[in-house]
């Protein structure tokens, strides 16, 4: 992974009489990781990254769901700087120049106020008596900036049932599924996205023995990792995607989840 | 603690398989199912006809039952809407339980018991069983003598409701409101009174 060293916020290294020197600045500005566009033209680029991934997914029904996650992320990106922005005030938005997508930290960020300003779980009146609401984004979105949780279920198991009628007896667990959603720039310029799924229970008999895993969540005390899912993304003329790892438990349901992710996306109209 | 959102109403995904065992134990549990509510559909055509008379029987329990336990009479019973008499038929079954009406009866019973063992006397039915069965015969005797001779209405409700709930589906409609309906708003017919003078002698 590349290391950007130097000064993250994009200011001028001073030297030591405390005036910027010609060379570093120089030096400064071209080193530096990021470019700063006006909002304007962020908006158009994401509105064409977008809509090149869009295409690229209808083509490729196969493709890793990790890209239409970023997808969505960018379309939050794109709402959000043109809620926040006007022609008085506005900001410059950090692009990274390895990958020529938003930085990671600016995607995070943007995901963050749009979950704030334009919630997709609380309910929206469309019409008359007629409300709509998208919880799955907004947990698809949330997980971009920590565990969020994607539902929450119940199922018959009679996992962990010891003795000799143990295995006769069913009991029902309820559990709650959780993704976590890591963005980061890779050594040969492209961006990673890495997505964790656990199950978080208070039945730890359930979760031992129903997923037969032995990771266990760091950060989540009462789950476990189910799928570890990566992919490397290069948007140029053309997108270009790596699945660089997978790996699922047996009792996931990937399908269901790939295909909950691009309903949920794709389908939602009121952005 | 992460991942803590505010609440809001989530699609259940049902992202998690179940395993071979229980998918099995599953589908062993609605095959079960299946069969008994067969049967008891199959039971209930047969039994349809006795079904009526039972839902008559029931009807004229509940009614005597209403008034004993509660005092409610007949004509306060008319007032009563579907929900509130399908809730007392409920209440009713659960006082007339047999073992909730002996441990109603049984508390003044034991009392009287232990004063007539204490001072050596029998009573009312307990005379006999008492040189019979000695003293604690003597008090199962009169516990269950009562209780079947002044419950006897009740234990016959009990019987109706447990039968008709039993033969319901889902448990719809074991409670013949309709019948009971007609039965309280029926008029008795009036008593014909025959003139002692013959208007026409």
């Amino acid at each position: 992974m590349v290391y950007y060293g130097g000064d993250i916020e994009g200011r001028i290294p001073k030297s030591t009489n405390g005036q910027a020197a010609p060379d570093q600045v120089k030096l400064a500005q071209k080193d530096l990781p990021r470019d700063f566009v006006d909002y304007h033209k962020s908006i158009r680029r994401l509105q064409r990254i977008c809509g090149k991934i869009k295409r690229f997914c209808k083509e490729n029904a196969s493709t890793s769901y990790l890209l239409v996650m970023f997808y969505a992320a960018l379309k939050a990106q794109a709402e959000t700087i043109r809620y926040l922005n006007d022609d008085l005030i506005n900001r410059k938005i950090a692009w990274d120049k390895a990958t020529k997508l938003p930085s990671p930290g600016s995607v995070v960020a943007d995901i963050a106020s749009y979950l704030d300003w334009k919630n997709p779980a609380a309910p929206r009146e469309i019409s008359a008596g007629k409300r709509v609401s998208n919880p799955t984004l907004a947990a698809l979105l949330n997980s971009f900036t920590e565990w969020a949780v994607l539902s929450e279920e119940t199922i018959s198991c009679s996992c962990g049932e010891g003795g000799f009628l143990g295995a006769f007896k069913s009991r029902t667990v309820s559990y709650k599924i959780m993704l976590q959603t890591i963005l980061k720039v890779d050594e040969k310029d492209r961006l990673r996205i890495k997505q964790l799924v656990a199950i978080r229970s208070g039945d730890r008999k359930f979760l031992e023995h129903h997923f037969e895993v032995k990771r266990e969540s760091r950060l989540l005390d009462d789950g476990v990792i189910v799928l570890t899912a990566e992919c490397a993304l290069k948007i140029g003329n053309a997108v270009e995607v790596e699945q660089v790892f997978q790996e699922s438990t047996k009792y996931f349901e990937l399908e269901k989840l790939q295909s909950l992710v691009t309903a949920a996306v794709f389908d939602w109209k009121r952005w | 603690m992460p991942g803590e959102q505010a609440m809001v109403q989530r699609p259940e995904a049902n992202l998690v398989k179940q395993r071979e065992r229980e998918q099995l134990l599953e589908t062993l549990r609605s095959v079960r199912e299946g069969n008994e509510r067969t049967r008891r559909i199959a039971a209930i055509k047969v039994m349809s006809g006795e079904l009526r008379e039972r839902k008559e029987k029931f009807v004229k329990a509940f009614i005597e039952t209403a008034r004993h336990f509660e005092g409610v009479r007949r004509k306060n019973l008319r007032a009563f809407n579907e929900g509130q008499l399908r809730e007392l038929a409920d209440f009713l079954a659960e006082k007339a339980k047999p073992w909730a009406i002996l441990q109603r009866i049984s508390y003044p019973l034991v009392s009287i018991s232990l004063v007539s063992l204490y001072l050596k006397m029998g009573f009312f039915l307990g005379d006999a069983a008492f040189w019979f069965f000695g003293g604690m015969g003597t008090f199962i005797a009169t516990v269950v003598l009562t209780a079947i001779i002044y419950q006897a209405d009740s234990l016959v409700y009990f019987r109706c409701h447990e039968l008709l709930k039993s033969h319901s589906l889902d448990g719809q409609e074991f409670f013949p409101f309709k019948e009971l309906r007609h039965e309280l708003t029926a008029r008795k017919p009036k008593k014909i009174v025959e003139s002692e003078s013959d208007p026409e002698g």
